[in-house]
């Protein structure tokens, strides 16, 4: 353990440390921290965010029948408000609307009426009246309710659907797990796009402070020293363990960072419910939000992991920085893509993700790193130390 | 010279440059694939360029609307053989969904189809293009940028005052025609964007990748193997410091252009320009969401030139910051590392400053948002509110650089080496 | 006892030794050689960095790299151009290594200041390594050999570096040393080894050329080595025909001494053979051979 302390100690070398800093707040600048500041992002994002919070408050985290008739009461009543909102105003009357149904026919009808078009931009831009923007999020939700079988996890798939997709689909349905109360727009896409600009910074993060770890002491001229000492060559193991137990540390350390920006999203009156909910998409597995955001969490800690080992054996390997860089950078690349592409959870478990794929995906991403370590302790335990 | 030769092959010969510019132009060749499935339609573009001539005219628009008519006719001829119907329009011919166009007609026919639709969709256009290109005004379209970006205040009024120069360049594209050429729509296929943002932003990204490694690997190649007091104390001494800058910029150059010369001739044999090399940039159909039109009148290849002109300065800038980088930070991961925290600082500038202040406006005049934003260089935008604001930047940083490596090699040849 | 048994090396195709016998006890052995006969590759495969192509290394009837981690707490290293962290000083490079070297932490922290105080460094405990001479550096070097208090003590070069009054320092320091544990010195400074070695190793031609000790290896010249005086201009004629082993000016006159083996001339002063001048006989043809 002392060897292991004393390893990190390199890791965490002050200057590392300082431009360890200089990333991170520049990668929270340019990609994690609009999706905390703004959100919901506009509307009507707000709006579905408000009308979420609003049911699950009322009707837990699950609608059934008669809440749903209490939903569609709601709504007349946020109709016959909306209706005399209308009655009131002198542009509406100039218009001859009298009632919301009239007026929705009337922006609606077959024909461009620009004084109609006026006052919507007035009503719900310059305005921004919460009623008129909420009354359709509201109908919305009621026929996707009242449709739940016909439409669900159809709308979003391409093509033909195969038994499986077809048969999990039945399954959510008829379970009544599709009930669910979870607004997916917003909560879902910026958990989304959050939980992958966090993995991508950490990622960044990890590999700089990992990469240099054996290429230091090659360049301090050290490995003669070190491998001539009791510890000898399973110094190697030591220091996989100490870079590998350091990028665990930074991940924790910066999950918890970021992960306790996010928290400040107010999204803890959605975590209890399930995210298979009719109010938005399909997965493979009934979680929990507060599961998916956990499940996400455990994938970015074994994604980066298998990540640091990759570099942590570049670094045994390479002779001069440059290498490691020009090594690391196509890799960082090709996971980024993956990132953004399709393995971090959110896609992973979506249904349109072939679960095999996704495990081929992942189990490359752990036995390469572990093979070309494992290739490189057997080798290093065999040759000469000529540096 | 031969002490050059030297530095530069001690670049150019590392296994780690050589192979990531290999990749890198395997990534170009993907991108070129993945969006080659258009090359068809240029070629028959191509080709109704080559019938019509590019530049479009009375006697042209005439020439087009007969043809176009006749071959309309002579799609109904098939179409009433096959489904008993006529059209008034190719558009109204696809929009008819009561059969399945690819079932019903054989591929000679479809091909006449496909052909005949592009005639309408070019002739439609151009029929109507002076109205169209009446229809943007720059004042309009600049206010709304500035919408956008919630620009108000000093840096507002800033842009206001360019309002003379915008209109200016406007009539003079609507006076001298510059606007009636036919060219690929952007609106469909996009070429603009493929060839100057795809293309270029990638290229110009490795590119900048590689002048880092290779500049951060250049200077500080005898410090990195403990040769320095042998190498800077022989008779060419810290001189050799100059002498590696230069390789490292020769190298730089040589790099970006083996990438370029190699992606573009890729790109263009499979993307065909032959009709369109001395089109007018700023034709109406090359217009798309973000530009509409160019502040000079350059044709395509002219414009392509200054792409690539500016391309070479870019990158030669960036081996000047990097130069200065590693002057001071003698480990290259460092050096690439502090480089990226800085192209990042100089990319968020504009945070610091209001979006009123007139500093927030010249905050986007470096070579950072340059390399970023390849596809609207030389265009006409409220943002970047002078017809100069490529030249200002490169100039204004190059002034910088130039005195800091400067300073840097004066400063090396009185440093102690330890 | 370390044995050294019939053990080769091979580079690939490139031999370096060939068939080495060696024994070693407590004493101080000086490894004299030029460089690149194979010297570092010898230390290396002593500290188990190299691996012998044929033969074995044994400690007391121990193959050493079976033995592992047993056999290396035994020894300590000074690799020719060894590594420090710039950053590090003296005391956070030493409690590294104590750590590497499975030293207790307190034992180390008792241990580390003596050792800086026997080397002279006690005052630069908490100075960072960059800023130190190549001298001092070399000193931190010796006390970190010295850390694990090692029953076999492996000096590559050790006193590169070191001006007269530290070397004469480390001597002293050497012998002492040496009255319980094999001490190893590899140099090419026959000064170095002169004063204290017991044995001396010289490897020539890939093979153990003497194992011995100073007097007995000095008698293999004995009555070989003259001394002469002459005049400049016939310097370079008497170079040819015999082999010249130190020069220099003395009244105007050039004073040399060689080595004859067909017997003295009148004006010739026989003089008893030094270490020195075995090393520039044995390797005489191998400078020549360098050179060309």
């Amino acid at each position: 353990m002392r060897i292991i302390i004393e390893e990190m100690k390199k890791i965490f070398h002050p200057v590392m440390l300082l431009l360890f800093l200089v990333i991170n707040l520049l990668m929270y600048y340019l990609f994690i921290d609009f999706d905390i500041t703004v959100f919901p992002n506009g509307r009507p994002a707000t709006d579905m965010y408000n009308i979420g919070v609003e049911m699950v408050e009322k009707y837990g985290h699950e609608l059934d029948e008669n809440e749903l008739k209490d939903f569609k009461i709601v709504l007349q009543q946020e109709i016959k408000k909306a209706d005399q909102y209308i009655q009131s105003d002198q542009e509406f009357a100039k218009l001859g609307i009298t009632s919301y149904q009239e007026y929705i026919d009337m922006a609606n009808g077959e024909q461009r009426n620009e004084e109609i078009e006026q006052l919507s931009s007035r009503i719900f831009f310059d305005k921004g009246v919460d009623l008129f923007w909420e009354i359709p999020q509201r109908e919305n939700i009621i026929e996707d309710m009242e449709f739940v079988h016909e439409r669900y996890g159809y709308s979003y798939i391409e093509g033909k659907l195969t038994d499986k997709q077809e048969k999990r689909i039945q399954e959510i349905v008829q379970s009544g797990t599709v009930d669910a109360i979870f607004p997916s727009y917003p909560v879902e896409y910026n958990f989304q796009t959050i939980s992958q600009s966090i993995a991508i910074t950490i990622l960044l993060s990890v590999i700089f402070m990992i990469s240099p770890i054996f290429i230091r002491d090659y360049k301090n001229n050290m490995f003669g020293l070190q491998y001539s000492t009791k510890i000898g060559r399973s110094l190697f193991m030591k220091k996989v363990a100490a870079g590998m137990l350091s990028a665990f540390i930074i991940i924790t350390f910066l999950v918890i960072v970021y992960y306790g920006l996010y928290s400040t999203n107010n999204i803890g009156i959605f975590l209890d419910s399930n995210i298979n909910s009719f109010m938005g998409s399909v997965y493979w597995y009934d979680f929990t939000f507060l599961q998916l955001i956990l499940m996400t969490i455990l994938f970015t800690y074994m994604i980066i992991l298998s990540m640091s080992l990759l570099a942590i054996f570049v670094s045994s390997i390479c002779k001069n920085y440059i290498s490691i860089i020009g090594i690391l950078l196509p890799l960082f690349a090709i996971v980024y893509w993956q990132v953004k592409k399709r393995a971090l959870p959110l896609e992973a478990f979506f249904i349109t993700r072939s679960q095999w794929e996704i495990g081929f995906i992942y189990s490359v991403m752990i036995i390469i790193p572990i093979a070309a370590i494992h290739w490189k302790l057997k080798k290093n335990q065999s040759t000469d130390i000529t540096e | 010279m031969r002490i050059l030769l030297y530095e530069i092959r001690k670049a150019i010969l590392s296994p780690v440059i050589l192979a990531l510019t290999v990749i890198f132009l395997g990534f170009n060749f993907f991108l070129i694939y993945v969006n080659s499935n258009i090359k068809d339609d240029l070629l028959s573009i191509n080709q109704l360029a080559h019938t019509y001539g590019t530049e479009i005219n009375d006697e042209m628009l005439q020439e087009m609307k007969s043809n176009y008519e006749a071959s309309l006719a002579q799609v109904n001829d098939i179409t009433k053989k096959a489904v008993s119907k006529t059209y008034e329009s190719m558009d109204a011919f696809y929009s008819d969904r009561s059969f399945y166009v690819p079932e019903t007609f054989s591929e000679e026919e479809i091909q006449f189809f496909n052909y005949t639709s592009l005639l309408e969709f070019y002739y439609f256009n151009s029929f109507h293009l002076e109205e169209s290109y009446l229809s943007f005004d720059p004042i309009k379209i600049a206010e709304y940028e500035m919408k956008i970006y919630g620009i108000s205040g000093p840096a507002a009024e800033l842009i206001r005052n360019q309002y003379d120069n915008f209109v200016e360049r406007f009539n003079e594209v609507k006076d001298n025609n510059e606007y009636k050429h036919l060219f690929p729509a952007q609106s469909i296929w996009d070429t603009h964007v493929l060839l100057f943002k795809t293309m270029f932003k990638s290229l110009l990204i490795e590119s900048l990748i590689l002048t880092v490694l290779i500049t951060a690997y250049v200077m500080n190649f005898e410090f990195d193997r403990g040769t320095y007091l042998l190498t800077y104390s022989s008779k060419r001494g810290r001189r050799l410091w100059l002498d590696k800058f230069y390789a490292a910029l020769i190298a730089n150059v040589s790099i970006l252009s083996i990438l370029m010369v190699v992606s573009l001739t890729v790109y263009f044999s499979v993307f065909s320009y032959k009709e369109f090399w001395h089109v007018p940039i700023s034709s109406y159909f090359n217009a798309g969401k973000e530009w509409f039109m160019s502040w000079w009148n350059l044709s395509f290849f002219d414009y392509l030139a200054a792409a690539v002109i500016l391309a070479y300065l870019l990158i030669i800038l960036f081996t000047l910051m990097t130069v200065v980088l590693a002057r001071w930070i003698r480990n290259s991961y460092l050096v690439f590392f502090t480089f990226l925290c800085l192209f990042g600082v100089i990319f968020i500038n504009q945070a610091v400053f209001p979006s009123s202040s007139i500093l927030f406006l010249l905050g986007s005049f470096t070579p950072v948002h340059l390399i970023l934003n390849s596809f609207v260089w030389f265009m006409q935008r409220a943002l970047t509110f002078t017809a100069y604001y490529e030249s200002i930047t490169v100039l204004a940083w190059f002034v910088i650089f130039l005195l800091a490596v400067l300073y840097c090699a004066n400063s090396f040849r009185k440093c102690d080496l330890k | 006892m370390l044995t050294v048994n019939n053990v080769s090396k091979k580079y690939g195709n490139d031999s370096v030794l060939e068939d080495i016998h060696l024994e070693f006890s407590n004493g101080v052995y000086g490894l004299l050689a030029p460089n690149g006969a194979g010297k570092t590759t010898l230390i290396k495969m002593l500290t188990t960095l190299l691996y012998p192509t044929k033969g074995e290394i044994l400690y007391d009837g121990q193959n050493i790299f079976s033995m592992g981690e047993n056999y290396r707490k035994l020894i300590g290293y000074l690799p020719q151009a060894f590594g420090y962290y710039k950053n590090y000083n003296p005391y956070q490079y030493l409690q590294y290594l104590a750590a590497l070297k499975g030293i207790s932490k307190q034992a180390a922290n008792e241990k580390i200041p003596k050792l800086l105080k026997h080397v002279a460094l006690e005052d630069a405990i908490k100075k960072k390594m960059r800023k130190f001479s190549g001298g001092m550096i070399q000193r931190v070097g010796i006390a970190q050999a010295m850390l694990n208090d090692p029953k076999i003590l492996i000096l590559d070069e050790p006193t590169a570096g070191l001006d007269p009054k530290e070397r004469v320092r480390f001597r002293n320091l050497l012998s002492d040393l040496a009255r319980d544990r094999i001490v190893i010195l590899s140099t090419h400074i026959v000064s170095d080894v002169e004063s204290i070695a017991n044995q001396i190793i010289m490897i020539k031609d890939k093979q153990v050329l003497f194992k011995d000790t100073i007097q007995a290896i000095c008698q293999k010249l004995n009555s070989k080595v003259y001394e002469t005086e002459m005049e400049f201009e016939q310097v370079s004629k008497f170079r040819e025909r015999y082999l010249s082993l130190s020069e220099r000016q003395e009244n105007g006159r050039m004073r040399i001494r060689f080595i004859s083996e067909e017997g003295a001339s009148s004006n010739w002063n026989q003089v008893s053979p030094t270490l020195e001048d075995v090393f520039l006989f044995e390797y005489r043809d191998l400078t020549l051979e360098q050179e060309q």
